[in-house]
């Protein structure tokens, strides 16, 4: 058979550009596959850091979703917040460890602010049980300070020292890349904020957040009503502490356990709370879920790209098949001088596995480049990390059921070319 | 903003179902189906089910007659030998310490309100020699219970949090 | 009488779903270093033939022995050896693969034999010892086999079949394709090479005006019984 192989490669070379068309359909349709399954596989690994050191949320009852997301995610908005006794109570029992309040609702050029305590961090946990980390700076001390996460720093080019003006509501203006505010949205830059803090890079939803404390929440809006600045009334930043500032009401409150195989009873207990209706969930279970429902979206997609693949493999075959036509000759030359039809099966078989092994090695390598090069951004802007790495088992799984499939639809070919040199002997019909 | 598009669609797709499957301790009663919450704690493994009492017995009201009586006696029984029930990685070296059952509506005294549903709640404790082999449960209660079709286990461990459905075709539960 | 080079004896082939034998031969024999000229109408079966002494064909009954090896005791794949081992085949047109330069379709042969390898020796020494004997330039051995005239190609050809001195070389109209002045110059050419390399040529052609090249002429129409009944 090893004297087949050159031929092969020079009648393949002699077909460079139809052959190269495919091997680029094909390409392009494994980096797909591979993306939808990477992304898939990278956004469960990024959203299950950010929740991994909690054990339980607690938040008013709504949905566990929208408490999972806006808790952790800070995306959307609580329907209905709890209060701040409710808090304090929760902190006090003794299965609790730490808990850490959050309130959302500020935003600052599209990311949003999170007014909490000092206890986010002392307790906040991420990835693998990892503390966050300040690159520059302190946390939060005085009333009006700011502690960035590493994405804002970095897209908005903080440094210590920077006055910062937070826009009231999560539509927060422009998003961070259009440059222009909206005009006349409500901001609160009467009491402009301090950067004294810049977190180190978690990889999580952090990176993205403006973090202040929950007093400073309570003192811009002491005087707003109804999401709006009352008109003729302003407090100036040196007399809020003349109020009190102590929070009323917090979003939602991140709670660590002492001992982890008290967290079913504790959400139990929280169910049953007397004073307001509340809820905890467990993230990672509430993660797991949302993962199961979205399974079916997931397969969908795998699918499509499937199916994406199987037309370029079909791509493949038809062209391979349509060069059978012309190559009728070319198979009777080879016959005459000695090639067994087997060999000719093979050497039409081994074309098409050929392309379709370097399509695949081709469409690899292009998403190597494609997450080398997009990765950052796409941090950036979504807050995925995409892992740079080697396929990995599952990945390499599809590979191989590509090539599979593509040898697989190589034999037809190979078997036309069986038949066709069987029935025309040396004199080809054309 | 974050995860802006991707959540997006996760949340179209997921919010209405979402709202449905939703793991508050208050749960529906769904005949067939049954709670398993496990927590790993160190050499601990602690087991909560919470099961309809259908799908363990075959009805759900104070036993009216020795027939019943045997059965709710045999229950007992079975969900006491818990070891048959749920099997631990054999590496840990996990032996049943408790099991504790709870199941108002068999008893006269306190049978009471939704004479319609009633569930059972049971607690296992296990404890475990070598905590640091033990990576999972084959959860056989589909044998012995026939009547239970699934089993929507809840799981925290050192490795995290986890939701995993199980049925008979799937009962092994690992983290 | 010596062993005759290839013998025929009551062949008859008929090709799959027709009722009526395409070829019904007594008996023909060709013996080494013989050249012979066989002719027929269009459609008498010429081609057959060929494909038949070639082994690629197969016959319902008769015999084929080439080299006193009966072909039909052969499996395919021994048919397909014994053919590149000991038969040198040129066609009437497009005989060259086309993204394959000059020399490396004269070399062909060698890749799939080991005998034709062996008995060129220096491949390709022999090669272009073959092809300059058959008046080609060196200056176009390393083009491309499309970039030939018709003439030429068939001189490849016609390389290609002597190289590795196979013992039968097969030619089937190599010439229907070139006007009259080089066809007779391009037949001498073939039968001086052939004789060199002591190798039987059977000739198949249906212009008559080729057969005063040959000693021996062979009408289809009197070795076919079933010539008849084609028509
Ligand atoms: N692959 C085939 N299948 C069925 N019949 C065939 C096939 N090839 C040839 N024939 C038939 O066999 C007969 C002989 O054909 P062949 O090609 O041998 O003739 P020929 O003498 O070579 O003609 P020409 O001078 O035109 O080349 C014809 O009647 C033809 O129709
Ligand atoms: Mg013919
Ligand atoms: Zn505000």
């Amino acid at each position: 058979m090893t004297h087949l192989l050159p031929l092969a490669l020079r009648s393949a070379w002699n077909r460079r550009y139809t052959l190269g068309l495919t091997l680029i359909a094909i390409a392009l349709s494994v980096t797909l596959l591979l993306g939808i399954e990477r992304v898939r596989q990278d956004a469960r690994d990024s959203f299950a850091q950010a929740v991994s050191g909690t054990d339980l949320v607690v938040g008013a009852r709504s949905s566990p979703l929208q408490l999972l997301l806006y808790a952790v995610f800070h995306i959307g908005e609580a329907s209905n917040n709890m209060s701040w006794a409710s808090a304090q109570t929760l902190a006090a029992h003794p299965a609790v460890a730490w808990t850490i309040p959050l309130s959302l609702g500020d935003s600052h050029r599209g990311f949003p602010v999170l007014g909490t305590t000092a206890a986010y961090f002392e307790h906040f946990r991420y990835g693998d049980k990892q503390a966050l980390q300040l690159a520059q700076g302190k946390p939060f001390s005085g009333l009006f300070d700011v502690v960035l996460g590493a994405e804002v720093a970095a897209r908005l080019g903080y440094r210590l020292g920077d006055p910062i003006v937070l826009a009231h509501g999560m539509r927060g203006g422009a998003h961070a890349d259009e440059d222009e505010h909206e005009p006349g949205h409500a901001e609160h830059g009467d009491k402009p904020f301090t950067v004294v803090g810049i977190l180190a890079r978690t990889g999580t939803p952090v990176d993205r957040t403006l973090h202040i404390a929950l007093e400073a929440l309570e003192a811009i809006h002491l005087d707003w009503q109804g999401g709006a600045p009352i008109p003729g009334f302003s407090i100036p930043p040196a007399f809020v502490k003349k109020f009190d500032l102590a929070p009323k009401a917090v979003s939602a409150v991140l709670v660590g356990l002492k001992s982890r195989a008290a967290v079913f009873a504790m959400q139990r207990h929280v169910a049953d709370f007397r004073a307001e209706p509340l809820m905890a969930i467990l993230p990672g279970v509430a993660l797991a879920e949302l993962w199961a429902l979205l399974a079916v979206a997931e397969r969908v997609l795998l699918a499509v790209s499937a199916l994406v693949l199987a037309v370029s493999l079909a791509g493949l075959v038809a062209v391979v098949l349509a060069g059978l036509g012309e190559r009728r000759r070319e198979l009777a030359i080879l016959r005459a001088n000695g090639a067994r039809p087997l060999d000719l099966f093979a050497l039409l078989a081994f074309e098409g596995c050929a392309v379709t092994v370097a399509g695949a090695f081709v469409g690899t390598l292009l998403l190597t480049l494609l997450t080398a090069l997009l990765g950052p951004w796409v941090e950036a802007h979504y807050g995925l990390v995409l892992r740079l790495a080697a396929p990995n088992a599952a990945e390499l799984e599809l590979l191989a059921w590509v090539i599979a499939v593509g040898t697989l639809a190589s034999l037809l070919p190979g078997y036309r070319a069986y038949r066709l040199s069987l029935a025309d002997g040396l004199t080809p019909r054309v | 903003m974050q995860f802006k598009s991707l959540t997006l669609i996760a949340l179209l797709i997921a919010a209405p179902a979402y709202a449905r499957h939703d793991h508050t301790p208050h749960h529906a009663h769904v005949h067939g189906v049954a709670k398993l919450d496990v927590a790993v704690d160190g050499g601990t493994l602690n087991l909560r089910l919470e099961s309809p009492l259908e799908g363990l017995l075959g009805f759900e009201r104070v036993p009216r007659n020795d027939r019943e009586r045997a059965a709710v006696a045999e229950m007992r029984n079975k969900l006491g030998d818990a070891g048959k029930l749920f099997v631990p990685t054999t590496a840990a070296q996990c032996t049943l310490k408790s099991v504790q059952i709870e199941a108002p509506a068999l008893d006269a005294k306190s049978a009471s309100a939704n004479p319609e549903h009633a569930d059972l709640d049971a607690d296992f404790l296990f404890t475990c020699a070598q905590p640091s082999k033990l990576t999972g449960v084959d959860v056989r209660l589909f044998q012995v219970f026939p009547n239970m079709r699934r089993i929507d286990a809840r799981v925290v461990s050192g490795k995290g949090q986890k939701a995993t459905r199980l049925s008979t075709k799937m009962r092994f539960l690992s983290w | 009488m010596p062993q005759p080079l290839l013998s025929l004896e009551n062949l008859i082939f008929r090709w799959p779903g027709q009722a009526e034998a395409c070829l019904d031969i007594a008996e023909f024999d060709v013996a080494a270093n013989e050249q012979v000229f066989i002719h027929g109408e269009s459609g008498s079966g010429k081609s057959t033939l060929l494909n038949l002494i070639a082994g690629v064909l197969t016959p319902q009954s008769g015999k084929i022995e080439a080299l006193g090896q009966p072909l039909s005791a052969l499996s395919a794949t021994a048919r397909d050896r014994f053919r590149v081992d000991h038969i040198g085949l040129i066609f009437q047109q497009f005989n060259l693969i086309p993204y394959l330069s000059v020399l490396d379709n004269v070399l062909l042969p060698c890749r799939f034999s080991r005998r034709r390898s062996d008995r060129a020796g220096d491949a390709k020494q022999t090669a272009a010892t073959l092809l300059q004997h058959l008046d080609l330039d060196a200056a176009l051995w390393q083009r491309k086999a499309t970039q030939l005239s018709v003439g030429q190609q068939q001189r490849v050809a016609a390389a290609r079949a002597l190289i590795g001195r196979p013992e039968i070389v097969i030619a089937d109209e190599p010439t229907s394709a070139l006007d009259a002045a080089r066809q007779s110059a391009f037949l001498e050419l073939l039968k001086r090479e052939c004789a060199a390399a002591s190798a039987a040529l059977l000739f198949v052609s249906h212009d008559q005006r080729l057969a005063e090249h040959f000693d021996r002429r062979v009408a289809m129409e009197e070795i076919n019984r079933a010539a008849g009944a084609q028509e």
